[in-house]
């Protein structure tokens, strides 16, 4: 299996603070142990305005985990095509309350790499994803 | 069926009751076969071959041995030929030996016929010895020993002649010398000298006895002064000497020289003609004897002529013989092959028609185990079928059961959980009554305490009796054991059971279970239980059938009782799988008792199994739990459990799923469903330990029989939870499993109380308190973070609301679900949520004032019930 030379990193855009800082903690936690088995860094960076988030997009973000409903009529599937610009190679996980199933299809069809309904297994989803992806860039 | 019916006094009120007991399984009466009728037809037939075999043996041996012995006889030189040989031979030496003694003079040819004789004697009398076992030969023997004799007296009488002729010439010499000596002075000669040479008449042989050997009388005539009375030969010299003498000198000398030589010529020719008549003597015995040997050699032709047409005879016989056996032989063969043959056809048409029906048997064994093998599966197909949706049915009817709900709605919801109850009664009833008949069913053999045992019955059951107008008691005698090593689940099923039964079957009254000691002997205890109702009771013909499959007395008993009629049947066989017995005594109108008993042995506390109950809050958050089932609801139905003690998990609908995910990502435990399509979760699990996977699996299943069970520790699944299940049973398993396991995850802090995790009950920070995973700082911090997110966002949708910004409020609502949800505050969570999806459509705007006005509600309620929490108050302090 390969390594990763630069930290993993991991970007959050969620608006609702309490929600926003829920899942980067739920993902610090699952990606600290990650990172002891794997000897890697990880690097989360949580932000509540789209705005911020593109603006500190790094280049070689890994993963963006982006609320659907980002407030001020602005949706992740706006979003996307910034994300990819900045960042090619990045997966973004659009995560939304909505179960809705044309939305997420749409997502999915922008390019995003996953869609995670936001429900009490929200958090630990998007944890086994980071895993995934993790697991994924080392086998490469 | 009952093997036998005992009546039993009943000291009540001297009523007449009937009682059945039961101490065996069931009586099978198979019909008795005769199977005597082919052996004993072949052993018969068998027996008859056999016979004419050793017949037929008996008689070729026989046969055989005749015709061996006729050969023997016939290739045996003629001993009785051999000895008259020898008896002819003996003949011509004696003729030979008096021939030349006739010749010779010699005394050792005289010897020589004297032996001859002897020998010859000897050989008749061994002859007559042969004649014993030949009495047809008895005549020629007889006429062989006359003729013997015959010859015998001829050539003695030749010898005799030859002696006189001897004498004769021995007078002759005699003579010739006295007239040699003519001058000589014969006076001196005297009669004795002449007697001395006298030659004496030889006797003709009288006819002789035959057994008086033939030398002796041969001796007696030769030595006999006996004169025979026989032509008397010319006179003897005696009579010619008898001439008295006289005895002169001189002239006289003359004269009696000249009376001599007269007398000398009178002799002279008186022996010429006794010579003569000699030679004719002889003659006739040599003619004699011709004839005599003649006789002899035609006897002897006779008999050997008559031992060749024995032996011809004998022959034809003995060829008649072989011929008459070989025929028998033949014929015996012939019916010995024939039987043989019946016998070898009768066998193989036994055992042709034995194969088939073999085939016949282990084609219909094959299909008898098929058919119980499809049995068994269909059993527990139906089993699982029914379980799994039950499952369903028990567990989210338990789930909501923790939830709040009004009065109505928690009745309603009791009887779903009551009816899924009796449904998974009735299942197990069905499948304990399987395993019974098959003989399946295996005993627990573990300490126990009676007394608990009853008593749990009586919690169980007293609410259905205290439904009626019923009470419920229970006594246990002081003398029972404290511990009894035995089955508790059974004698439980039983105790519950019967109790059920007397409840159901008492509309008002009474129901008692009382134990006690029958009868110890060392370490074994005989406990009876008993069980008193003073129901409706049981009529005296029912009796008997009640505990028969699905008899429940009456017909009309099912119709207003109820149940299925296999409890006491299944009471019965469980009770017997014990080696106890079961008693009935009822009496319609009054009542009913049934007295069980059961022997244990007796135990001690060491023999009671450790307790291992464990509360729900020592369950370690944050486990990473992998969920394997096909049916979504299961998945719900786990899911929704495994969230309220904070585990994290993950959902998986097949067996492949499992194995991928259990192999790539790191998990706590696995929780498995049994069965799926494609690869179900043995095969799953075998997979994901070929991998090196070590992790705690569980099964959950519906699949619960004995090879299911060990199909599940083979392929390396730790431990089984049966569908339907409880939380408690659940989380009981997961507890055990990890206890053992040696990582576990660090659950430092310890989980809220549960009085602690909302102050009001309009929420709830178990989940929250989880998340934070024991970091109070964060948990304080998230807590007034919700408490700010809450108030700003309450004050965007009120003036949203208010501006008609329906986009903006439903924004603002939608921001505040996630974290009403995280804090189980259901009841603002539907509000906003009902906000959101108005705002975004645009329809049932009317409601929006109610609606808002709850939101307020709602979340003032959530906010002032945080603010009361200790944990948020530390904060503050």
């Amino acid at each position: 299996m390969g390594e990763l030379t630069r930290p993993f990193r991991i970007a959050i855009l969620e608006d609702s603070e309490f929600y926003n800082r829920l899942l980067t903690r739920q993902l610090e936690s699952y990606t600290a142990a990650i990172a002891l088995d794997r000897d890697m860094i990880f690097d989360i960076r949580s932000y509540l305005h789209p705005d911020d988030f593109l603006i500190n997009l790094e280049t070689d973000t890994d993963v963006a985990f982006v609320d659907y409903y980002l407030g001020d009529g602005v949706n992740a599937q706006q979003l996307l095509s910034r994300i990819f610009q900045r960042c090619e190679d990045c997966k973004v996980v659009v995560i939304s309350q909505a179960r809705n199933v044309r939305i997420s299809a749409v997502s999915l069809s922008h390019g995003a790499y996953a869609y995670i309904y936001k429900d009490r297994q929200a958090l630990p989803r998007s944890c086994f994803l980071v895993e995934d992806i993790v697991n994924a860039k080392l086998s490469a | 069926m009952p093997s036998f019916l005992r009546n039993i006094e009943n000291e009540r009120n001297g009523v007449h009751h009937a009682s059945v007991e039961f101490n065996s399984g069931h009586n099978v009466s198979k019909p008795v076969k005769s199977r005597f009728t082919f052996e004993f037809g072949i052993i018969s037939l068998l027996v008859v071959v056999a016979g004419i075999v050793v017949v037929t043996g008996w008689l070729a041996y026989e046969r055989f041995t005749s015709l061996v012995a006729s050969v023997d006889e016939a290739t045996r030189p003629d001993m009785q030929l051999l000895a008259m040989e020898k008896v002819l031979t003996n003949l011509s030496e004696a003729e030979s030996a008096v021939k030349s003694y006739s010749i010779t003079r010699e005394d050792a040819y005289f010897t020589q016929f004297y032996e001859t004789t002897v020998r010859t004697d000897k050989q008749i009398e061994s002859l007559y010895g042969f004649l014993e076992a030949d009495t047809a030969s008895a005549p020629y023997l007889d006429s062989l020993h006359a003729l013997v004799d015959e010859k015998f007296q001829v050539l003695n009488d030749l010898l005799i002649l030859k002696n006189q002729y001897g004498a004769q010439q021995a007078l002759e010499k005699f003579l010739a010398k006295v007239e040699q000596n003519a001058g000589a002075d014969t006076s001196r000669l005297s009669q004795d000298t002449l007697i001395t040479n006298k030659t004496a008449a030889v006797d003709e042989q009288e006819p002789e006895k035959k057994k008086k050997g033939l030398l002796a009388r041969m001796v007696d005539n030769l030595f006999s002064k006996k004169k025979p009375e026989q032509p008397q030969p010319p006179d003897t010299i005696e009579q010619a000497v008898a001439t008295p003498q006289t005895d002169t000198t001189g002239g006289d000398e003359q004269i009696a020289m000249a009376e001599i030589n007269k007398t000398a010529q009178e002799i002279r020719r008186k022996e010429a003609a006794r010579d003569a008549w000699l030679k004719r003597q002889e003659l006739n015995l040599w003619e004699q004897d011709s004839k005599v040997n003649k006789r002899i050699r035609n006897l002897f032709d006779s008999m050997k002529e008559e031992g060749n047409q024995n032996l011809s005879a004998q022959a034809k016989v003995a060829e008649a013989g072989v011929a008459q056996t070989k025929q028998l032989i033949a014929a015996f063969c012939i019916v010995a092959a024939l039987l043989l043959m019946i016998a070898a056809f009768i066998i193989f048409a036994y055992v042709r028609n034995n194969r088939r029906y073999r085939k016949a048997l282990g084609r219909a064994k094959i299909k008898a185990e098929e058919l119980a093998n499809a049995k068994e599966r269909f059993l527990a197909n139906m089993s699982h079928e029914i379980r799994t949706p039950m499952n369903a049915i028990a567990g989210f009817s338990e789930q909501l059961g923790q939830s709040k709900l009004s009065r109505d709605q928690r009745e309603q919801l009791d009887i779903v959980q009551k009816s899924a109850d009796h449904l998974l009664h009735i299942v197990n009833d069905v499948l304990d009554l399987t395993k019974l008949r098959s003989g399946r069913l295996k005993l627990e053999s573990i300490g126990f305490k009676p007394r608990d045992v009853v008593n749990e019955v009586v919690q169980l059951m007293l609410p259905s009796a205290g439904d009626k107008e019923v009470t419920l008691e229970a006594e246990v005698s002081s003398d029972v054991p404290e511990v009894v090593i035995g089955d508790p689940v059974r004698l439980r099923q039983v105790l519950l059971n019967l109790v059920g039964n007397s409840i159901k079957f008492t509309p008002i009254g009474a129901v008692q279970i009382k134990v006690e000691l029958s009868r110890t002997s060392g370490k074994k205890a005989l406990l009876q239980f008993s069980v008193m109702d003073t129901g409706v009771g049981i009529d005296r013909t029912n009796l008997k059938r009640i505990f028969e499959d699905f008899e429940q007395g009456e017909i009309s008993t099912a119709r207003y009782f109820g149940g299925t009629g296999l409890g006491l049947s299944i009471t019965r066989m469980l009770i017997e799988a014990q080696n106890g017995t079961i008693e009935v005594d009822s009496e319609p109108g009054k009542g009913t008792t049934v007295s069980v008993l059961v022997p244990y042995k007796v135990g001690t506390a060491k023999d009671l199994p450790e307790k291992t109950e464990l509360a729900r809050e020592t369950v370690p958050r944050n486990l990473k739990v992998l969920v394997v089932d096909d049916e979504p609801f299961n998945r719900k139905l786990l899911t929704a459990i495994l969230e309220k003690y904070g585990m994290i998990y993950t959902e998986a609908g097949n067996g492949t799923k499992a194995v991928e995910l259990a192999t790539g990502k790191r998990f706590d435990i696995i929780l498995m469903d049994a069965r799926m399509p494609e690869i179900d979760g043995v095969e799953a699990t075998r997979q994901i330990r070929k991998a090196g996977v070590e992790i705690p699996i569980v099964a959950l299943t519906a699949a619960v029989t004995a090879e299911d069970k060990k199909a599940y520790e083979s392929a390396g699944m730790n431990a089984l939870v049966g569908k339907p299940f409880k939380e408690a049973e659940l989380i009981r398993a997961i507890s055990r499993l990890l206890e053992k396991k040696e990582n576990l995850p660090a659950a430092p802090h310890e989980a809220l109380p549960v009085n602690q995790s909302s102050a009001n009950g309009k929420f709830d920070v178990k989940e929250l308190f989880r998340l934070s995973d024991g970091d109070d700082q964060f948990f304080r911090e998230m807590l007034e973070t919700f408490i700010t997110s809450a108030r700003e966002t309450l004050t965007k949708i009120q003036e949203a609301y208010q501006r008609r910004q329906w986009e903006e409020m439903a924004d603002a609502a939608h921001r505040l679900c996630p974290p009403s949800r995280h804090l189980d505050a259901h009841d603002l969570l539907a509000s906003l949520k009902e906000i959101e999806r108005i705002g975004r459509s645009k329809k049932g705007l009317k409601r929006l004032e109610e609606l808002v006005n709850q939101v307020e509600f709602e979340t003032q309620a959530v906010i002032s019930g945080i603010m009361e929490l200790p944990e948020y108050r530390k904060q503050e302090a």
